[in-house]
């Protein structure tokens, strides 16, 4: 047991945040100024530096590219480019994506889609849910059928943020609905310019928009299809076990953010809070459970670095985080009385220029995205401790 | 950052487990406690298995373990829920073998090693009875809450001098020694004692008052650890085996959600505790460190032997059943060293100024 890095990480980590401080952007407190900075040729190009410096690959197979490196490496770097706030095209396309067709593409997909990656010229939304295919994503319906060297898709996704700036969608469809539901799926990487793909716009209740996206005889290339027909259930699983990293990173940091904020706003507006020991002792609370949830996140990450795949911790932090995320706003917003329900654009200037309402709001909602809470208590009891599965309707 | 056990840490591990699954029985326990006493056999087997001597340095002829290697064997002991000072003797061996006077490392190696001895410290933290003074060698005055204080043959107590903490070492079998047995929610030996002028060694300074502390707080973390990791691993065969509407109790969402929380909250529990552990090892352990491990270990602890008993239903509350060795001990080590709320007055002091947190 240790629990300080080997000089060489040390000295990574140091790199990096000094790369990160060079070219932090000064956090955005506006969900669109937010998008345009994702989507922006400065992301792009801080995404092509970091794969320049060798830094996305480090934890990666030698034969593809990769230094071979102690996953530590991948999970240092998300780490502090999360806590600095760099953005680098969208996140999830090269640390979620450009593993699975890593792993699970043929040789002329990995030439023709990762160097795109890495350059922040193909960026993915998921396109996983549907309108009747939410907790229970493997009763999927949009169907693919093939003809020929093609598929034709037919069907909707929804909740498929980012869609309307992305490049590319990274699809599950049913491509074979005589087998049982986990039996067939395919994965597809679909550009979002295709003749027959409709983006409808839905707009949430803390200033978000995501979107609603419509296949209407979308024919695609049999060769955008990433690994064996139906076989994408199980690729579907891996990632999202992934996913589940990134989002436990994300989140810690998205509350490490809060929490620092909430100080820094309460020492200049409000230090009589600050005295108040009642309050304090109401901020030490959070700190503990911020503290807990670095544990959880440090957990996770060293599931991933002894070569496991992470399951039950990842759902852990995830759970913490997001449950994390609503009291920890909840609390502050608490502690300034009236003045906390002043949102942003108010005239009266509202507490941490309105970022701590729209967390509480992206709080409560994303503990139930990504899986829900209730969903991954189930992944730690029945893959974690063992307990027996409850029989379920097929 | 390898959350790993070292060889040495497995083999630590599996040969205090092994020894205690051969000699421990909830049997053991019952009868234990009813006597309100410690297990002296249990005590003397150590003694004679060379773990009295494990602290200490291997120039000494001891085993050198170091605090990641006593915490190791502190959870098997417990997880078996054994009533023997390890705890206390270790963080007095360990504190003064770091930083203790000549004198005082020489005497203690006498009384643990040579003549199978146990220490017990008493700190003068708050609740103590105090003040207590020493003057010409003779420590006067009184403690209150002193762990395995009738058990142990000496007590390393805490006096604060003109603002300067030292310790002070003494020979708890003299006459100068009075001691009224106390009994508290963890039904672990305890007492109040008044020293009447007893031989005091000056056995460590400030530095060793404070590092006293530091170790003894994280060794109270590492048994409630053991206690809550208990009370889940007898939790989950339960819910597995136990049939009710003719299916396995752990195949309610209802009831495996509850466990995911145990075991989400132990897991964080554990690595803030281990950390702290390390922390202290390495000398970086700070006020808010050792405070933020002890609320976790005090909350963790209590939560997840609670919800243990939710889970068991009135099986888990029987005598004759043994959940309630941990939810009791858990209830208990949850208030020494600084209870959760203590923890997070200390939190609270320095939340707005900490830095270096994340």
């Amino acid at each position: 047991m240790r629990f300080d890095w080997p000089p060489e990480q040390a000295e990574f980590r140091e790199e990096v945040r000094q790369f990160a401080a060079e070219r932090s952007q000064k956090p955005s407190f506006d969900e669109d100024e937010d998008r345009e900075n994702w989507a922006s040729q400065e992301s792009r190009d801080n995404l092509a530096e970091l794969d320049r410096r060798g830094w996305l690959r480090r934890s990666w197979p030698k034969d593809l590219g990769g230094q071979e490196m102690s996953p530590w490496y991948q999970f240092l770097l998300a780490l502090e480019l999360a806590y600095t706030d760099v953005h680098y095209s969208r996140r999830g396309t090269s640390s979620m994506i450009g593993p699975a067709i890593q792993r699970y593409g043929t040789d002329a997909q990995r030439a023709e889609y990762l160097p795109k990656i890495w350059s922040g010229e193909i960026t993915c939304a998921l396109g996983y849910s549907e309108p009747n295919a939410g907790s229970d994503l493997a009763s999927l319906r949009t169907r693919a059928i093939r003809d020929g060297d093609s598929y034709v898709i037919n069907g909707s996704k929804i909740w498929t943020s980012d869609a309307h700036w992305t490049s590319h969608v990274y699809l599950a469809v049913r491509t074979d609905p005589q087998a049982p539901k986990h039996r067939g799926i395919s994965i597809f990487i679909v550009p979002l310019n295709l003749k027959g793909i409709t983006i409808r716009p839905i707009e949430m209740m803390f200033h978000h928009r995501t979107n609603e996206v419509f296949f209407d005889d979308v024919v695609v290339p049999a060769d955008m299809r990433i690994g064996e027909e139906n076989r994408g259930w199980y690729m579907l699983a891996t990632a999202l076990d992934h996913e589940r990293v990134t989002m436990a990173i994300n989140n810690y940091m998205d509350m490490v953010h809060i929490f620092e904020w909430s100080i820094d706003y309460l020492r200049a507006a409000r230090p009589d809070v600050l005295a108040d020991p009642v309050a304090r002792r109401k901020l030490a609370e959070i700190r503990l459970d911020l503290s807990m949830l670095r544990a959880l996140v440090m957990t996770t990450g060293s599931v991933v670095a002894s070569g496991a795949a992470p399951s039950k911790e990842a759902s852990a932090s995830k759970v913490w985080a997001t449950e994390l995320g609503t009291r920890m706003t909840g609390a502050v917003l608490d502690l300034l009385g009236r003045a906390g329900a002043q949102v942003a654009g108010s005239a009266d200037d509202p507490p941490v220029r309105g970022r701590l309402e729209q967390q509480l709001w992206f709080s409560a909602l994303q503990r139930f995205t990504g899986g829900a809470n209730e969903i991954q208590r189930t992944i730690i009891a029945e893959r974690g401790l063992g307990l027996p599965r409850e029989r379920r309707p097929a | 950052m390898n959350l790993g056990l070292s060889d040495t840490q497995e083999m630590i591990r599996d040969s205090m487990r092994q020894q205690l699954q051969r000699e421990m029985s909830t049997d053991r326990i019952r009868a234990l406690l009813e006597g309100g006493g410690h297990d002296e056999a249990l005590w003397k087997r150590l003694a004679s298995d060379g773990w009295l001597g494990f602290a200490f340095p291997e120039s000494a002829g001891g085993g050198g373990a170091d605090l990641l290697d006593i915490a190791v064997a502190l959870e098997e002991l417990s997880k078996a829920a054994a009533t023997v000072p390890f705890a206390e003797t270790m963080a007095c061996v360990y504190t003064l073998m770091r930083c203790g006077t000549q004198d005082g490392q020489a005497a203690l190696a006498a009384a643990v090693v040579e003549n199978a001895g146990a220490v017990t410290p008493v700190p003068g933290e708050a609740g103590d009875e105090g003040p207590r003074s020493v003057s010409a060698g003779a420590l006067q005055g009184s403690a209150r809450y002193v762990d395995y204080g009738l058990a142990c043959t000496h007590h390393l107590v805490g006096v604060t001098d003109a603002g300067q903490r030292q310790l002070f070492l003494v020979d708890a079998r003299t006459p100068q020694v009075t001691q009224r047995s106390l009994r508290n929610v963890g039904q672990t030996p305890q007492s109040a004692a008044a020293y009447a002028g007893v031989p005091a060694l000056a056995a460590g300074g400030a530095d060793a008052a404070a590092l006293l502390t530091q170790v003894a707080t994280v060794l109270c973390c590492v048994q409630l650890v053991g206690f809550a990791q208990q009370a889940l691993d007898l939790t989950i065969p339960y819910v597995r085996d136990r049939v009710q509407f003719g299916r396995p109790l752990g195949t309610f969402q209802a009831v495996q959600q509850q466990a995911a929380d145990m075991a989400s909250a132990l897991d964080a529990t554990r690595y803030l505790t281990y950390e702290a552990v390390w922390k202290v090892e390495h000398g970086t352990c700070t006020a808010a460190d050792l405070a933020t491990a002890k609320a976790a270990a005090s909350r963790t602890a209590v939560f997840v032997t609670l919800t243990a008993h939710q889970l068991h239903g009135g099986m888990g509350m029987t005598e004759e059943y043994p959940l309630h060795f941990f939810s009791r001990r858990a209830r208990e080590r949850s208030l020494a060293w600084g209870s959760e709320h203590e923890s997070l007055a200390v939190l609270a002091g320095s939340v707005a100024d900490d830095t270096d947190w994340r």
